[in-house]
Parts: C-alpha cells; structure tokens; sequence
C-alpha cells in the first residue's frame, strides 16, 4: 500500500498581482530633501511632455508582511541542494558553504561602485588578483580572465580568444571551422555558431572517446578550434589527450577545454598540462558558488601565454614598486569587453572564499571523494539490473557515470522521463536527463564530494525500488511525482499555448 | 505506423501524394510518433521555390525542432494555415488535416524517385531497433 | 543505523573502496597519462578556517577607502530593502539549480514568472524573458535577435553617445555573424540623438536601430516617437535600452514604438558589488514567429496533466542550446535567476508609488546637484541642454576633470565617471548621477568641497 509521502509543500499561492492590496502597511520610499524641494521644480516641468509617463505601471499595492508569507510559500515549494541530494550530471550540485554567502554580503564588497579609482578599491582589486592567481595554478594557465558571467559566456569568450589569434596571424578568414565531439554539451556548438564557425561534428568511439581517426579526417587548415571537455560528458578521461592535443596543434589549430567537469581533477592533473590552449572554469559548478536557481554564476577564461594580449580588459595586476593593486586596460590586443565592468563580482569572492577554505589539499581531495562517490554509486545502481553503462562499462568513470535506459523501456516501456519523476515522488531530484545525445534514455548522475555514503546507498535504494516498480506497478511511474507541490504539468499546453505573463494571461482572459 | 497507399514517401519521413497536377506534403505517422505533441509549426510562404532537399518548414514539439524537407522540386502554391491553431492535426491525422503544403513540381520525374509505401515500411524496419 | 564510534568515517571510506575492489582511491586515477599527471602538491595557500578566512578578508578590506560616490555609468547605487536581501538568501531559491524539474521548482518558476510580468508593467510589453547577463549583453542579444528576424540584413545603428564598455560588448556579439554598425551622432546642444543623421544613415540593410532613453549622457530622448517613426519606415527593429527606476517617471518604451526594451536590472536590488553579478531583461510583444527568435529561458503558466492546478514551466525550451545547439538563439544557460527573482521582490515592495518616490528622488536630486554645480565659476552642468533624469554630464573649463577627481578622492568623494577618452570633443567632463542613496547632507559636503576646488582654480575662466 502506498501511503503518500508529503516531501514538500502544497500551496496554491495566488501570483503577487492577486494579493489583496492594502494600505497599511505602506513601503516608505526616503523623502525627497526639503532643501531639494524647495529648489527644483515639478517633476512634470523636468521631463518633455512626450515622455511623461500618462499611466502609471499597474505593480502591486501590497505591505512587506503579505510578501513574506508569498516568499516563504514559494520558497517552501522549491527544491534546492540543501534539501536533499541533488545528482544532476554536468552540473556539480556540491554544498554552498554559508561563510562564502556571508563574506560576500560585506558592504566593503556589495556597496562599492565598478567604476570607483584603484586607490579606493584595493582590496577588491586584490581579491581578484589572488582569485586569479590561484585558478592559474590550478589549470596550468597563465592568466585567466575573470570577466565571464557563465560557462556558456566563457566559452564565447575563449573562442572568440581564439578567434583574435587567428586573424592576428592573417589566419582568420581561412580558419573557419570549430571541431566538438557528439558527446558536447549544447552550449558547445551553441557558442561555436555566435562566435561565426560552422560546426564540425565528430562521432565518438564505442570506448566513449574521441576518435583519433575521425579527428585526423575533421583537422584541416580550416580549424579554428576543438572544444573538449575532460573527462567528457560520460565521465571517461580522454586518455590520448596528448594525441589529440597534438593532431589539432599540427593543424594549426587551438585546443579548448571546457571545464564543467572540472571537479573531477583537481590536484590530479591540469588542463594546461595537457595540452589546452583555452579553459574556462564555471565558478558556480567546481568552486561552490550557488546555482540561485538557474544563476547567477561566473565561467572565467584561463588561456596559455600566447593568447594573453587578446584577453578581454581589464586584467588585474600588483605593481611591485608601489605595493599597489590596479585593473590594467593597456591591452591593445585585447577583444575588448564581453561584459559590462570586471566580472560576476560577487559570485567570484565567493569562489575565493571557497578555495580559500580548502586549501591545496583540500581541493585535491574534492576531486578525490567526488569521483569515489561517482564509481561507488554507480556500481550500487547497476546491481539494479535496470539500467546498464554503456561505453566502456569496464573503464571506471570519473565524477559522473552515464546510465542507458534503453534497455528498461524496451522491456517495461517505462522511459528515463517517468524514472526521473519518480524521483522526485521519492523525495530525491532527478539526476539529468537525455543528455548526452549518444546515449539513449539516458541518466546522468553526478553525486559530487558534498554526500555520505548513506546518502549514496538510499538513493540506490530508490533506484533498486523504482526498477522494480517498473516491472510490477509501472503506474507509480507513469502518474509520477504525486508527493511532490504539484502532479505532472502540462508541458505540451505550455509551449501550444504560451501564456508569458499576467499581461497574457488577462489578455486570454478578455478573450474567452 | 499507418501508411497512406496513394503516397510516396522520403527516407526523411515526409509524404508526397498527387492532388491534380500539384503535390500535397505532409510529414509520416512514423515521423510524428517521434515527434510526439507538436506545438507550433513554421510553414514557407506561398510562391516560394524549393529544390528537393531543402527545408521547407520547421515542426516544434515541446522537446525538439525537426525539419521538414522538400521531397520533390517546386513552387509553393498553397500552405495550411489551419496548422497555425491546430498542430495537433500533424499528429492526429498526418495525411488527411496534417498536410503541410501544396507544391507545383517542376521535375515531376522526382516523386517517381520517392519511396513506394512499401518500400518506406521496410526502411522504417531497418532504422527501429 | 549510523556508526557513532570514533574514526568511523575512516572506515566507510575503506568500506566503499573495498565495495570498489580498489585499495586506495588513486587507482580510480589511473587512465590519467603519466606524462600529464601534477606530482607535485598545488602551490595554493594551506586551507583556512572559517574564523581565519573572515579576518583575512576583513584585512583585505580595510584597504579599501570608503567614499561617496556620485557614479552611474550603467550601475547605481540604489537602496535595497531588507525583504530582498532576506528572500534571495533563503536557501530553498539560491541553492537550486535551474528549474528543469518543473513539479518540484514551482517556487523558482511562479517568482520568475512575477519578475516576468513586472518587467512588462514597466516596458509596456507582455513578454519578458527570466534574465540575461546584465544590460550590454542583453543589447547584443537584442541586436543579433533582429538581425535574425531578416534574411538579408547585415546591419545595425547605434548612438554615438554610448558608454565605450557598451560598445566594446556590441562589437564582441556582432563579429561573429558578421554584422557591421554604423554610429548616429548626438545633437551637440541637446546632446539627444541627430535626427537628421538617423535619416541619412537609415536604409533597407539596417536590421535594427538601438536608442537609449535616457542616454549615455543622462539626457531624455524626446524625440523618441519620431526615431521609431524613421525606424519603422524602412521596416527596421527599434531597441530601446531603458533605464528600469525612470520608468515609473518616463512613458513605457512600447508606447513610443519600441520593438524590444533592454536595460540594467541591477537598480532593482542588487547591489553594485563592484561590477557584477548584474542582469539584463529583456522585453519584447508576443508574436508566435517572432518569440521563437527570442533568447533566453522564458517561464509559462500552464496546467498540470490533470487539469487540476495552475503550474509554472520553462517553455519554448526550443529555442535554447540544450536542444537546439549550432542553431539555438544563443548559447545562454546559466542566466541570473534568482537576481531577477529578488527584482521582483523589491517591484513588488515598492509598488508604483514607492518606485515613483524612489524616481523622483534620483530626478530631483540631480537636477538640485546639476544646478548648483553650474553656479562654480570653473563649472558647467548639465552641458547638454537636453532635459536629463538623474545623471548629467559636468564639464571643467580649467585644468583637467582627472585633477579634480584626485581632489575629490583626498576628502572621500568620487565624482562621476570621466569621459576624456571616449568623448574628447566634449572637453573635460565626467557624467555624474544621484540616487536616493545621497541624502541632503552627501550633496551639501559634496558641494562644499567642488566650492573648494573651485576657489582654487583661482580667479578667471
């Protein structure tokens, strides 16, 4: 008998434009200064007729009391890492240690402007300074630009890097391809076409791996790049890595490292080490940063010295004579800016906070317990007899493992999808999801270092559960997740029907 | 997977049938079972000329784009609008309400290249595994 | 039941290795090759404490000065109310991830999709994505946008006036698909956006025209109805680059012709943090064909399967990198959610009255400042006779803006952002803004000391 299990609220919490408005309450804005008052005229007389606002915006007219319980309903309605484990493949959901959220929220760091002078801004200066200092090491890099909002806007940046290389040495109108394994992430090709290559796919191998020979076929002196990540997306270290690294580097072109699985090498070995011309780290995956529910994260760009002078500016620096801190802009190669000001500020201190705290050491053993957590979950959820590993099954994986649903759905017709939701019924979120493409209803789970092998042997036990409901109750799956806010939800009527906004949403409301 | 026997088929899963001297498209049974739920289609406007091969329409689902590939030459001369509120069409009834566009060939020679129905049913074995 | 005895960890580690068939974790290192493995430890600093990382910080922090500044320049320094600070560290909204588990992230989604709709009640639209980087890259985004919604043209216009930062973002967005821009010069009294320029520069290749209202130099542009009229004519794409607190003051830029509104969501409470994170939103009008166009997550209101219960979900998933790849809108994934969730916090907060309080403070503010500026005898404020909103361009007419920066810094002020390299032809100037953050007492000492230098940049002009 299945007793339903509450592992979340249930609310039906009206959308804020359906609070009830009241008066008191009442938000109190600071007062304009009498002295202002006194000697500036009307506001009507300092904006043009034209652009004076007619009606004003139709916001809520709500006290702070009504918004605390609406946030805190939402809030308990929302699954985060500090709920329970959180195994999405590709996205590092480690623990966000509180230090780095309370050290970031200092007033030295959250109330000064980008654009204030060096000398009043020493400290953060060398904050970035240090930060990068230790990402260098870390990668094998020798700078690295903190500019980068995202891995995806890192990963635009390291090409577009690459790019002002190649035109620098009049290669540029010639170099017009950039090589990505099918294994990649989407943002790979993604960033590949903004930056104007076309794309080049190669298929992997039946190990997992690159294909030496495919790759020898794709390099011509049309390549720009390859994007690589390592270990890849199946959680296999690319072992010919010199190899390949080598076939491009022959071709002329660069090699791109991108660093979401980063976490699984720290103090192991580095990116430049291997070969990698251009990495960027996500802050918010390796480093600890909070995910805040989609961002904001940082993926700053490490590159080896000959692509330094195109950079994005500015770059810190340490001025021995003077013991001073400045952002040096003197970068005439550089691209310029691939964001307003120095970077995600915030989030970087939180991620120098973090390495801070771990140490060498300590981010040597990151990597060690996330990829033992990895090989012993999978080894836990493959005694299912559900689901098998396909490429390579006898090679360990690194800090993830790619799980082949096919098998199971072809023998229940249960897919990933109900799987996944099941999960959730089972107080756990799902792992991630048909990616990547190679790998047919597929499951990626990246446990990370921050989980107890108790944790580790019940979500195994879930699985073990759930595989076995697959066979005898497949209706627990299909009518997953009921224990969790809400049932499925409609995701065809969704897209069929966008309803984007209140706006649209009264819009329909006039119309029907 | 239904088969309509007046049409002739594409290995990318399109239909041709003759309607007069122009040629309806759609898109297959088995192409919409793959698709699943379509939401939203984006067809060419008319007088547009294809070569067989081209894309011709884009067909969104909830969680993936396909393309619609001309299967033979030809001007567009007629496409259903009616898909605009109703993409549900593609997957409830692929080669009646679910046609696509209405094509005036110029290499009529093409749609006799096309797959017989048969012929795109054994294909079709050959890709399920 | 867990092992309470002492040096217990120890031995469920050596009970998972064991589980793995392996004596020590490094064999699970071992496909990595020889000749790139570290064997040497990480030359990084030995791990800290939590009380001794906070004291270092607190030691790298004191060597910063503490100033009032009068900056804008696309951040400002706005007041943010202890609800956003609260909601946005709940642990529940910043510890998760993107909400692809829609059943379970009905919190992230539903505040995302308020955030949405609070956007439109500023910009006049009913589409607003959940959030891109910040304000530059949500101008290049818009711009690629449009040129992707013409088969055949390959160009964009922009303000001469923009902040050189802008424009270096533009440019990096632009390369790639090869797209050029041309500059439309600024009217040298109003310091508005040349009509006349816009006419000449105006034809059938241009995709797009991006205008910010106000501009760089603060001022209004009143002429904005006219630009779409030019804009629109030659069956271009007007992007108006908005600043998100005016607006309770300024009309919604749908109403003056705006195709797509772009602008800093960093005033509606993130701090300035030295430069980051901010995010960009971005607004535009429903059009079935034109929204597949559009990048970024997007959140929808929906059914559950069963009819039952209103739900959230990102929608039109399509458009984006993890499905659609080398053809996506962009590579955007990670945006700045839970940023874009706290500015939905602080609309919600403030209200139309509270943001229209906060609006006029800045306006206000800045013209009190702009006018007693003026009175100096070395001084000129505001340059442009354009009317502005709350940042206006100073110009010194002895010795050099830097100058007066560095005396400005000795007595803990930091004026406006100098704009000898961008704009040389304005002579020495500097863009200053005001926000509710300068209380009366920040403006008068301000004051006091600009009389000062003033006094001593001696008698004459």
């Amino acid at each position: 008998m299945n007793k339903k299990e509450i592992i979340q609220a249930h609310y039906q919490e009206p959308l804020v434009f359906e609070l009830e408005p009241t008066n008191y309450p009442k938000y109190y804005a600071p007062e304009i200064p009498p002295e202002i008052m006194k000697n500036v005229p009307a506001t009507d007389k300092l904006i043009p007729k034209e652009m004076l606002r007619k009606e004003p915006p139709k916001l809520p007219s709500v006290a702070e009391f009504q918004l605390a319980r609406h946030y805190l309903h939402l809030a308990q309605m929302n699954y985060s890492v500090d709920t329970n484990f959180y195994p999405l493949g590709s996205c590092t959901m480690k623990y966000n240690p509180k230090i780095n959220d309370f050290l970031s929220m200092d007033r030295r760091l959250s109330d000064v402007h980008p654009f204030q002078p060096a000398r009043t801004v020493q400290g953060n200066i060398r904050i970035l300074y240090e930060t990068e200092q230790m990402l260098n090491e870390l990668a094998g890099m020798k700078r690295t630009t903190l500019q980068p909002s995202a891995g995806a806007h890192g990963e635009l940046t390291g090409i577009l890097v690459i790019r002002a290389y190649h035109y620098d040495h009049d290669e540029g109108e010639q170099r017009t391809e950039v090589i990505i394994p099918d294994s990649a992430h989407g943002t790979n090709p993604a960033t590949a076409a903004m930056a104007g290559y076309r794309t080049v796919i190669i298929k992997s191998r039946e190990n997992g791996l690159v294909d030496l020979e495919a790759l020898k076929a794709a390099v011509s002196k049309k390549t720009a790049a390859l994007m690589l990540t390592n270990p890849n997306t199946l959680g296999l270290f690319e072992q010919e890595i010199c190899e390949i690294a080598d076939i491009v580097h022959d071709a002329g072109g660069l090699l791109y490292y991108d660093g979401a699985n980063f976490n699984a090498i720290m103090g192991r070995c580095r990116p430049g080490d291997m070969g990698f011309d251009a990495i960027h780290f996500n802050l918010h995956k390796t480093f600890a940063t909070p995910h805040g529910g989609g961002g904001p994260g940082a993926g700053p760009v490490g590159v080896v010295e000959k692509l330094v002078p195109y950079l994005p500016k500015p770059l810190p620096e340490f001025d021995k004579k003077t013991g001073t801190y400045y952002l040096n802009f003197d970068m005439p190669k550089s691209i310029g800016k691939i964001k307003g000001f120095w970077g995600n500020f915030n989030v970087i201190v939180r991620a120098y906070a973090y390495m801070l705290s771990q140490g060498a050491e300590g981010l040597k053993r990151v990597s060690e317990q996330a990829v033992l957590n990895a090989n012993y979950l999978k080894k836990k959820i493959l005694e299912c007899n559900a689901w098998t590993l396909p490429y390579a099954p006898e090679t360990p994986r690194k800090h993830e493992f790619v799980l082949e649903g096919q098998k199971l759905k072809e023998e229940t017709g249960i897919s990933t999808l109900d799987v996944a939701k099941r999960l959730l019924d089972l107080g756990f979120h799902a792992p991630t999801i048909y990616f990547p493409l190679i790998v047919h209803e597929a499951l990626m789970i990246e446990p990370t270092e921050t989980e107890t092998k108790q944790t580790l042997d019940k979500f195994a036990e879930a699985m073990k559960q759930i595989a076995k409901e697959c066979r005898e109750q497949p209706e627990l799956l299909v009518n997953a997740p009921q224990n969790t806010a809400v049932p499925r939800i409609d995701e065809v009527l969704a897209a069929k029907e966008p309803i984007l906004s209140w706006q649209m949403y009264q819009e329909r409301q006039t119309e029907k | 997977m239904k088969l309509d026997k007046d049409a002739r088929y594409a290995k990318t899963h399109e239909w041709a049938r003759k309607e007069g001297d122009l040629i309806v498209v759609g898109v297959s049974d088995f192409a919409q079972s793959l698709l699943k739920d379509v939401v939203y289609v984006e067809l060419p406007t008319e007088g547009t000329v294809f070569q067989k091969g081209d894309k011709a329409a884009d067909i969104e689902s909830v969680k993936a784009v396909e393309e619609l590939k001309a299967p033979v030459s030809g001007e567009v001369v007629a496409v259903n609008n009616a898909l605009e509120d109703s993409a549900e069409a593609i997957n409830e009834d692929p080669y009646g309400e679910g046609w696509f566009m209405k094509i005036k060939p110029s290499k009529i020679e093409e749609f006799d290249e096309l797959l017989s129905p048969e012929e795109y049913e054994k294909y079709v074995a050959t890709l399920e595994h | 039941m867990t092992n309470q005895k002492e040096g217990s960890a120890d031995t469920i580690q050596k009970e998972m290795e064991a589980y793995l068939g392996i004596r020590s974790i490094d064999e699970l290192f071992e496909d990595i090759p020889p000749s790139v493995r570290l064997n040497r430890p990480l030359k990084l600093p030995a791990a800290k404490s939590e009380r001794d990382l906070s004291l270092y910080l607190d030691e790298i922090l004191s060597q910063n000065l503490p100033v009032t500044s009068f900056l804008g320049g696309g951040a400002q320094f706005h007041y943010i109310p202890a609800l956003v600070k609260e909601v946005i560290t709940k642990p529940e909204l910043l510890n998760a991830y993107t909400p692809y588990q829609p059943e379970v992230s009905q919190g992230m989604l539903q505040g995302l999709f308020e955030y949405q709709s609070l956007i439109n009640e500023l910009t006049g639209m009913n589409v607003t994505n959940a959030s891109m980087y910040d304000w530059p890259t949500a101008i290049a985004e818009a711009l690629l946008m449009c040129r992707r919604l013409f088969n055949n043209r390959t160009k964009v216009l922009l303000p001469q006036s923009i902040h050189p930062d802008r424009l270096s973002v533009i440019e990096n967005y632009l390369a790639g698909p090869k797209i050029s821009y041309e500059l439309i010069s600024f009217n040298k009294e109003t310091g508005e956006l040349d009509l006349e320029d816009l006419r000449t520069k105006m034809n059938e290749n241009v995709a797009a025209v991006y205008l910010e209202n106000p501009n760089s130099f603060g001022v209004i542009e009143s002429e904005a109805a006219t630009v779409s009229q030019i804009v629109h004519e030659k069956g271009a794409k007007l992007i108006v680059g908005v600043d998100p607190i005016s607006l309770a003051l300024l009309e919604p830029p749908a109403n003056y012709g705006a195709d797509i509104a772009v602008g800093e969501g960093q005033e509606l409470g993130t701090p300035l943090s030295f430069g980051g994170p901010y995010f960009g939103f971005f607004s535009l009008n429903y059009d079935r064909k034109i929204i597949r166009q559009m990048p970024g997550r997007v959140v929808g209101l929906t059914k559950t399967k069963d009819g039952t219960k209103r739900a959230f979900v990102l929608t039109l998933s399509t458009r984006e990198q993890h499905i659609r790849r080398e053809k996506a809108t962009s590579n955007i994934c990670s945006n700045e959610s839970i940023l874009a969730f706290g500015a939905g916090v602080y609309l919600s907060l403030l209200g139309a009255n509270g943001l229209r309080k906060t609006a006029e403070y800045c306006l206000k503010a800045a013209h009190y400042l702009a006018s007693e500026i003026n009175k100096l005898k070395h001084f000129e404020a505001p340059i442009f006779k354009g009317q502005f909103y709350n940042e206006f361009v100073v110009r010194v007419t002895k010795g050099t803006m830097a100058e007066v920066e560095t005396r400005l810094v000795e007595e803990g002020f930091v004026g406006g952002y100098t704009l000898e390299k961008c704009h040389p032809e304005l002579g020495e100037t500097a863009i200053f803004c005001t926000t509710e953050m300068h209380t009366f007492k920040d403006i008068d000492r301000f004051l006091k000391v600009l009389r000062k230098i003033d006094k001593d940049l001696g008698g004459g002009a």
